[in-house]
Parts: structure tokens; C-alpha cells; sequence
């Protein structure tokens, strides 16, 4: 968490003493990022009003070898190169070999790739991407808000293709919230196409 | 920060040869297909799409490759594309029955040979 002085320090109060109340404000909100910002400095701010300005910025810390991955990134075409990168660190930890661990970014960034070219829509688009493994069967769901459209042209087309031929189950799943796409591959050469 | 793609073109005595390099993904392809189609001249014999140091490729990249097999034999010019024949590439290759359209070869001086030998 790092922050401007305007958060801890007032004239009537030492700046040890504001760090400390900060700890307490941090400790007890919400994980999630949006909202820890906002609950810490509603926190500070009524305990301690100020006229100064206060900027906030908070990190999340992910490690790679959890047992499972969680991105959210911007839906455009420049992020892919890092949803591999964090993907293809996360298979090499379950053991995947280079084949499967390719067969599965491409099949990854296919979906992706498909929600960036349909994120349209008055609000920044934003996709989620997850993966789990158990019992040697990897998958990875990627989520975006928009609708799923069916694949228009011979590229896309290509895409599904890719996507259906290179893993063993390939899902489309649309709901209120959005499009998720459901990839699932088995490790370990035990593939079936 | 993307780490991205870059294409580098030579010609040797009438054949051009397209060696990409990196990722290539929905971000560069269509760039990538701009400065490879502008590099080869009418009157090239044809051209060798290397992707032996391509580290990442999908169906952007594919796509490209595509076109510009579709435009070169337009034109009479004759495509080879090369890969390792190990490389993980192969099999997303096979999946879009990418040899229909062009003969794939392991190395690009074995596909600048064959050029050499049809034409």
C-alpha cells in the first residue's frame, strides 16, 4: 500500500500514531482491490477528516504456483502476450509438457483473442481468465461480460477449430453476466481428439 | 510491455525469405502480414515464410499466412512455409489443414531449394 501524507498525518496527531490507525483500516476491509481502497479511505477520512488531498495506491500480490490462476485484464489485443506469460509459468508448475503447454496458450489466447474483438460497449470490457487443475486434468475458463457471437469468417472459424481440436472439452457457456469458455485438457499425453 | 513479434526479410537471387520471430498474436499479425507482402517484389520467384523462430502463433498468424498464399499464387509466385518438424507448431498447423494450400517444409533452405527446383 503506498499513499500521499494526507492519509496519516493531521496537526493534532503524530504520524506513528495515523500509521497505526491506517494498519487497523486496512486490516479489517474487503480483498477485493476496488473496494479496499474505497473502505480504507472512508475509514481515514471520517475518523480523521482533511482538506488535503490523498491519493492511495494498492498492490495485490498473486503467486504463479498457487494451485490455481486468477487474471482479470483489460479485453484488449496487447494483453495476450501476458495472459500466456502467467499461463505457460502456471503449466510448467503442473507439470505440463511443451506440446500441451502450447496446445493449451493457443487455445487460451483463441478465446481470449475472441473476447477482445467482441468487447464493445460504452464501459472499458475486462476479461477474466481462470485455471484449475485436478486429478491431471487442467482447465481454464475465460470469461468476458460481452455476448458470444458466433465466429464470423475464416479466421475465427480457424479459432473454434483450434480450440475444439486441441483440448478434449471446449465449452461455450452463456449466461447474464456474460460469455465463459470452457477449456479442459489432460496432461500427461493421454490426449483424445 | 509486449514482448511481440518481428519479422526479418532477405532476398537471395530472386527469393524472398520472411524469417518471423517471437509471438505472434490478434496484437501484431496484421502488421506483420503488411510488411511481408510490401517486402516481395513481382518479380520474385517466391517466397519462404520462415517460422522457425517463431516462439507463438494462432489463427491471427495463420490467418496471414493464408492470405498472402492466396495473393503470391495470384500472382504466380510460389509459397513455402517452414517449421521444425518438432516444433509444437506442426500440430496447429495440421489442425487448419494449413498443407492444403502450401507445401510445409523443416527448414527454410529446404524451402528455398524446392522454390528453386519448381520455378
Amino acid at each position: 500500500l503506498a499513499y500521499t501524507d494526507g492519509l496519516v498525518e493531521r496537526r493534532d496527531m503524530w504520524i506513528d500514531e495515523g500509521m497505526d490507525h491506517l494498519r487497523d483500516a486496512a486490516a479489517g476491509v474487503d480483498r477485493d482491490l476496488d473496494a479496499f481502497c474505497d473502505g480504507v479511505l472512508s475509514r481515514m477520512l471520517t475518523a480523521w477528516p482533511t482538506s488535503e488531498d490523498v491519493a492511495l495506491i494498492a498492490l495485490k500480490l498473486t503467486s504463479l504456483s498457487a494451485a490455481d490462476m486468477s487474471l482479470e485484464l483489460p479485453a484488449e489485443a496487447d494483453q495476450l502476450t501476458l495472459v500466456r506469460r502467467a499461463l505457460r509459468q502456471w503449466l510448467a508448475g503442473r507439470g505440463a509438457s511443451q506440446d500441451e503447454s502450447y496446445e493449451i496458450l493457443v487455445a487460451t489466447t483463441e478465446a481470449a483473442a475472441n473476447a477482445v474483438e467482441h468487447a464493445y460497449g460504452p464501459l472499458p470490457a475486462r476479461i477474466h481468465i481462470e485455471a484449475s487443475s485436478a486429478e491431471g486434468v487442467v482447465e481454464v475458463r475465460v470469461r468476458d461480460s460481452g455476448t458470444w457471437r458466433p465466429p464470423r469468417g475464416a479466421n475465427r472459424g480457424r479459432g473454434t477449430l483450434l480450440m475444439q481440436e486441441l483440448m478434449d472439452g471446449f465449452e461455450v457457456v452463456t449466461g447474464d453476466a456474460g460469455t465463459e469458455v470452457r477449456l479442459r485438457r489432460r496432461l500427461g499425453g493421454g490426449e483424445s481428439s | 510491455v509486449t514482448e511481440g513479434a518481428d519479422v526479418r526479410v532477405e532476398e537471395r537471387t530472386g527469393v524472398v525469405i520472411a524469417h518471423i520471430a517471437g509471438e505472434v498474436d490478434l496484437s501484431n499479425a496484421d502488421r506483420l502480414g503488411q510488411k511481408i507482402a510490401r517486402a516481395v517484389p513481382n518479380s520474385a520467384l517466391g517466397v519462404v515464410i520462415d517460422l522457425s523462430e517463431t516462439s507463438y502463433l494462432d489463427s491471427s498468424g495463420i490467418s496471414i499466412v493464408f492470405q498472402l498464399v492466396e495473393r503470391l499464387n495470384g500472382r504466380q509466385q510460389l509459397v513455402r512455409v517452414a517449421v521444425p518438424e518438432d516444433a509444437p507448431l506442426r500440430r496447429v498447423l495440421s489442425v487448419v489443414s494449413m498443407e492444403s494450400v502450401v507445401p510445409i517444409t523443416a527448414t527454410a533452405e529446404a524451402a528455398e531449394e524446392e522454390i528453386r527446383q519448381a520455378a
